[in-house]
């Protein structure tokens, strides 16, 4: 296989050249969207999509949730280290979901990669990754607190061709289906995934045709560079100091706290990170694959220092991240990993604390974590089994000018919630209430975003029920003298004489008819000292519901 | 409304389109059997008075008469403006206990991943003028929780002593079962009648509960001014003898009675682009082009639609200022690049356009009037494609050296020479455009290489052959007045309206009774219909319905539109249309999968007389240039004398062979090298490449 070089390009063209192959990760993004089954991909837009260039280098991504960078990025350098060139040809597409040979960051997103071929030779590659809704496993979803290796976690796929010729291998198929709760389903996400590498390979091609494979693989490359060099730039402005930043995190499976840490320091326009004095592996499914600590760190730095910097692998070299074999941060097999994003939003607080005292301008207080919640059962109206997944927000962090946006997906998550009525329509379930936790936001001059309430009542005669959260017991801190957001709570029928608060974390629990599950997701932490906060908007707080008339006068002083 | 004009006596046909820059006002006087033209500068906040003094004028100007107007259409900002600039009368919102901070948790989504410190804007109505009351339905639209009367009216009594005028009322599931909204709607009539109420039962009966409080708000946001102005409006037109009804554009392209408007003002956001897009094929029409692109770039912005077969493309679920509206409006996507958009080198070195723009005020640096950074039209100049001496809008002539001046400073920062930056600026603007146009076929499964591109704006005309090329379109039209593209429009379209109803159910073969429940929702749609009509004012010889039912596989959350005969409903039959659709559209259906229905739609549109609104006559005589102009086609092309001509000499029924520059008042058109121009007989250009 002969392989198509790089040509010097100038750079009217590399703007040209690089915003044409992000139209084109745009249009296999929306084309996966368009194509897929599960409501994960089609309303929640968990799903990326990703062009490279002949050396392996992502030089556009398109996706909701930044954590698919670090799914992705890495995808053709392993392709070329497992197959030699001869053996990849027009029309082979090759999966993994393995998120321990540095790709995928959890076995239910698996990575789907194909060559693309101009003029009878490799002119460069595209991916796409999706989170479906299964992968087989202990639990339906894959996705479970308490799984202790990656062996109750899913199917595990090592990278194999999935489709010779454009057409599915037939036995790697039969393997598959035969894994799966929902084979049919998962079919037809793997279609949408073949059809948006489709799109991107006549795309990539039609990009060729107009310039020549040398050409644009010249300036992806140079793309890339430039990426890189924004970074540098943006790095070498900031002070030559070391910053480090402490937290501890829950541990769904006992009660001992563990701890992240990392220590921050730019030099010579590189961004060292290391990880150094994090605690071991997590028992349960909490551990972040490297690929997703990488993937957090970019994301903070990327958001903190030049939001524009386009999503390739440029802005990655400038990183220098150390994750010591074997802890929280960088697992090793048979380490579970599955609810790795409920832990990367910590994670992603902790990259921020060091961050934010080397660019106190952009600080981000500690945020509220999301909470997930799993609910089946058989639905009395219609007879049939159904489940159903959801996340709701925390609040976001206090800002250096401005407050914490209330109910809000940060860091390395971007998914949608559900809407209300067409859950209602489809699920025995009611919704008690869907709204702001007044006294939630961390005080402060600038005040934490809130969390949210929301109460589900069973209106079927038993349903399972998995809980999932993170800062139950340790609260998102504030910065700069601002206070902590509140902590989250499930708490089983609320306002009654049965109320009991339920653990951090719940798994496959059951619960009748009747019963009312309050998720109250935590709040972000506050910005300054509170009592500085203006006096109007403490007042405009208060009439809001968003703050208690005694959290005013005792805490703002107001 | 007569058939054919008679011209023993004088009719006008007025339409009226306020766009960012100029109003446009457009006579048809049907005696004369021509198209008579006004523009004037849009003041920078949308008022009746400045409409009216234009009318005024037009009309004068052209000795027309008020009592000669049959027909009097609007297009207006008006209510974008109101919701852009947040000016506006206090709204409350009611709701349901325990769901009033909906509008603020929207879908708990951040505006941009990547950046901390993106915010959404606030919401249009703040949290402590959101009231929640005791109330539930649930999905069945069973009564969980009664509505108390006495609750309702001591709230609606406490909104009036605070000074609230307008508010929307959008309760869980009033879409299936809309009588706690009613309730409201009744007490208010008796206790509060000086409140506009905005019930979402009325304005979108589907579920979705964030998106359907978000219209609503947005309705009853903007209804104080938008009535205001209306009424205002209909007043002075009123003085000035006029007896036609106003009518006004809406989002999805049509028209509606200014009853109506002032009911519903959501429908009026977006009117500016789809007037546009309804001028822009009346147009093609008129040009034999049946699938077309509009491409309309002004002085910040260039709006383009792509026509699925031969109709407009149409957008259920759309935002404006970042705010959700579930509303039928017509799919006009806008890129932040046009004339006034600003060239700059970025921190990594490399050139961008956009998408901060100088505007009309100071303008690009060749307005002379104050602005120093290298434009588009600046970019222009230095190629050659706009003229040394042209005129610019309002009388404005071009200054040359401050134009140059602009690029080579830029070009400098750049390490590059002056005509390489200014056509690099050119390049990497037809690129974004011929991007976007490429992505929206994409998304919909359209076939570029049929399609006509259709250039207007002011600056439509001088990038739509590039555009073309790049995309490998091969013919593109350009009107005869590009610049009245939208104001044609709001003459040559017809009024439409669009409804929809969310009712879940599994449809079964088994059970072809099914279809009563089908039929049953239709009639609830043909009802509202039968409303609607009622308030418009226009003649119309014919009501065209078309019924649809929104579809998906159970389990599913997204649904795809499905065309029903209204007067043939089988279940079977809809079942197996909807595989098919499912198949088309994404590739592959599921034959055991359960289909549901989840919306019915019923669209209707009139049947009207519209005047010919034939442009213009043909024109004898040889072509002749009035000059020539060296014009650089890009990076790589040599400078050469392209021969130039004024656009209203050029004969009907003619053709030549490019290349060319094409002037007139307000647009210059490019034609390529090996491009022919086919002149029709109403003036229009159809630029092709000889094969």
């Amino acid at each position: 296989m002969e392989a198509a070089g790089h040509k010097p390009v100038d750079p009217i063209l590399v703007e040209v050249i690089g915003n044409r192959l992000q139209t084109v990760c745009r249009e296999m993004l929306v084309s996966l969207i368009r194509a897929a089954f599960s409501t994960n991909i089609k309303e929640r837009y968990d799903c990326g999509t990703g062009v490279f260039d002949i050396d392996g280098d992502q030089v556009a991504l398109a996706a909701y949730p930044p954590l698919h960078m670090g799914g992705m990025r890495g995808i053709v350098r392993l392709l070329r280290a497992e197959y030699p060139p001869e053996e990849i040809r027009p029309g082979d597409m090759f999966i993994t979901n393995d998120p321990y040979v540095g790709v995928s960051t959890h076995l239910p997103d698996p990575v789907l990669v194909a060559p693309v071929f101009f003029s009878d030779r490799l002119a460069g590659f595209v991916a796409s990754v999706a989170h479906h809704a299964d992968i087989g496993g202990r639990v339906p979803g894959g996705q479970a607190p308490d799984s202790r290796s990656i062996f109750e976690e899913g199917f595990r796929i090592p990278l194999v061709r999935l489709f010779a010729d454009h057409k599915p291998v037939p036995d790697i198929h039969k393997i598959l289906r035969t894994n799966v709760r929902n084979p049919d389903e998962r079919e037809m996400d793997l279609r949408a995934q073949f059809a948006a590498n489709f799109v991107g390979i006549r795309g990539y091609q039609e990009v060729c045709q107009r310039y020549g494979d040398e050409v644009v693989n010249g300036a992806g490359r140079a793309w890339v560079d430039y990426s890189e060099a924004r970074l540098r730039d943006k790095l070498r402005q900031l002070p030559d100091i070391v910053c480090s930043h402490e937290e501890r995190v829950e541990n769904d499976l006992d009660d001992k706290p563990v701890t992240f840490r990392v220590t921050v320091q730019s030099k010579d326009g590189l961004l060292h990170a290391d990880f150094e004095g994090t605690s071991r592996a997590f028992e349960g499914a909490k551990n972040i694959p490297l690929s997703a600590t990488v993937a957090t760190v970019w994301m903070v730095v990327k958001s903190m220092l030049d939001p524009q910097i386009p999503a390739s692998e440029g802005a990655f070299r400038p990183l220098r991240v150390v994750a010591p074999p074997g802890t929280i941060v960088n697992p090793v097999p048979p380490s579970a990993v599955g609810e790795r994003a409920l832990s990367c939003q910590v994670l992603a607080d902790v990259v921020m604390g060091a961050m934010s005292k080397l660019v106190p301008e952009r600080a981000l207080a500690e945020c509220g974590p999301h909470h997930g919640i799993n609910i089946s059962g058989i639905n009395p109206r219609t007879g049939r089994f159904f489940a159903n997944h959801e996340s709701f927000a925390g609040g976001m962090g206090a800002r250096r000018t401005k407050d914490g946006v209330s109910a809000c997906r940060v860091h390395i998550a971007g998914s949608a919630n559900l809407p209300v009525e067409p859950l209602e329509a489809e699920l025995p379930i009611l919704i008690r209430r869907y709204d702001l936790r007044r006294d939630s936001g961390g005080p402060g001059r600038f005040r934490g975003g809130l969390g949210l309430r929301r109460d589900i009542e069973v209106r079927a005669d038993e349903v399972r029920v998995t809980l999932r959260s993170e800062r139950q017991m340790i609260p998102a801190f504030g910065i700069g003298g601002g206070a902590a957001g509140a902590t989250g709570e499930f708490i089983l029928n609320p306002d009654t004489d049965r109320e009991t608060r339920l653990p951090i974390f719940v798994s496959n629990r059951r619960f009748a008819r009747g019963d009312v599950i309050s998720v109250r997701t935590p709040g972000g932490g506050g910005y300054g000292n509170p009592r500085e906060r203006p006096r109007e908007l403490v007042a405009q707080d208060v009439r809001s519901g968003y703050v208690s008339p005694a959290a005013a006068r005792d805490i703002y002083g107001a | 409304m007569s058939k054919r004009p008679e011209s023993s006596r004088s009719e006008y046909w007025v339409g009226i389109d306020i766009g960012g820059t100029f109003t446009d006002i457009v006579l048809y006087d049907a005696g004369k059997d021509e198209i008579l033209a006004y523009k004037t500068p849009t003041p920078a906040s949308t008022r009746a008075e400045a409409v009216l003094t234009g009318l005024r004028t037009a009309l004068a100007r052209h000795g027309a008469k008020g009592a000669e107007v049959v027909f009097l259409g609007h297009g207006t900002t008006v209510a974008t403006n109101a919701l852009l600039t947040r000016e506006a009368l206090p709204t409350a919102v009611l709701t349901t206990r325990g769901f009033g901070d909906v509008l603020e948790i929207r879908r708990q989504t951040r505006r941009n991943t990547f950046d901390y410190y993106a915010d959404f804007p606030p919401p249009l109505v703040p949290r402590t003028d959101v009231a929640e009351l005791d109330e539930r339905m649930d999905a069945a639209g069973e009564v969980v929780v009664p509505l108390r009367r006495d609750e309702v009216a001591e709230t609606l009594r406490s909104l009036v002593a605070r000074g609230i005028r307008s508010v929307a009322v959008c309760f869980l599931h009033s879409y299936a079962n809309p009588a706690h909204e009613r309730e409201v709607g009744e007490i208010a009539r008796a206790c509060a009648p000086e409140l506009l109420l905005s019930l979402s039962c009325d304005l979108v009966p589907e579920f979705r509960e964030y998106e359907r409080m978000s219209t609503t708000v947005i309705n009853a946001f903007v209804r104080p001014a938008v009535s205001a102005y209306l009424s205002r409006l209909e007043e002075g037109v009123g003085q000035l003898g006029i007896e036609a009804p106003l009518v006004v554009v809406q989002g999805n392209g049509g028209l509606m009675s200014s009853e109506t408007a002032k009911r519903q003002p959501v429908a009026m956001i977006r009117s500016g682009p789809a007037a546009g897009v309804a001028g822009a094929a009346f147009v093609a029409d008129l040009a034999g082009q049946k699938r077309i692109i509009t491409l309309d770039i002004g002085g910040t912005s260039a709006d383009v639609s792509v026509f699925e077969g031969e109709t407009p493309s149409v957008v259920r679920d759309w935002e404006v200022s970042t705010f959700p509206v579930k509303w039928t409006a017509l799919d006009v996507r806008s890129i932040g690049a046009g004339g006034g958009s600003i060239a700059w080198v970025d921190s990594g070195g490399l050139l961008k356009v956009g998408p901060d723009s100088a505007g009309a005020d100071p303008g690009p640096a060749c307005y002379g009037r104050g602005g120093t950074r290298a434009t588009v039209t600046d970019a222009h100049l230095v190629l050659g494609r706009i003229g040394p001496d042209a005129v610019l809008g309002d009388s404005l002539r071009v200054d040359s050296r401050r134009g140059y001046e602009a690029v080579g400073a830029l070009a400098a920062q750049l390490g590059r020479p002056d005509q390489e930056t200014a056509a690099g600026i050119i390049e990497i603007v037809n690129a974004a455009i011929a991007q976007e146009v490429h992505f929206i076929c994409a998304e919909k499964g359209l076939n570029i290489r049929d399609y006509t591109l259709v250039a207007y704006g002011g600056a439509g005309p001088l990038h739509a052959a590039q555009v073309a090329e790049e995309l490998g379109i091969g013919k593109v039209l350009v009107p005869y007045w590009p610049g009245l593209v939208c104001a044609l429009g709001v003459l040559a379209t017809v009024p439409k309206a669009d409804f929809a109803m969310t009712h879940l159910v599994s449809l079964s073969p088994d059970e072809p009774a099914q279809a009563d429940v089908i039929k049953g929702l239709f009639g609830e749609l043909d009802l509202r219909a039968g409303n609607w009509l009622r308030e418009q004012k226009i003649p119309s010889r014919a009501v065209r319905r078309s019924w649809s039912l929104d579809m998906r596989y159970r389990g599913q959350n997204y649904e795809l539109a499905v065309d029903v005969p209204a007067t043939d409903v089988r279940i079977d039959a809809l079942v197996e249309s909807f595989h098919r659709r499912h198949e088309e559209a994404y590739g592959y259906s599921s034959a055991r999968g359960v289909v549901q229905c989840v919306h019915a739609r019923l669209t209707i549109a009139l049947e009207v007389d519209h005047p010919p609104l034939r442009q213009r006559q043909p024109v004898g005589g040889d072509l002749v240039a009035k000059g020539q102009r060296d014009v650089c086609l890009g990076r790589g092309h040599k400078v050469r004398p392209y021969p130039v001509y004024e656009r209203d000499r050029i004969p009907g029924n003619s053709s030549f062979l490019g290349p060319a520059i094409i002037e007139q008042m307000d647009t210059t058109t490019l034609v390529l090298p090996g491009q022919r121009a086919q002149v029709d007989r109403w003036g229009n250009i159809l630029l092709e490449f000889e094969r």
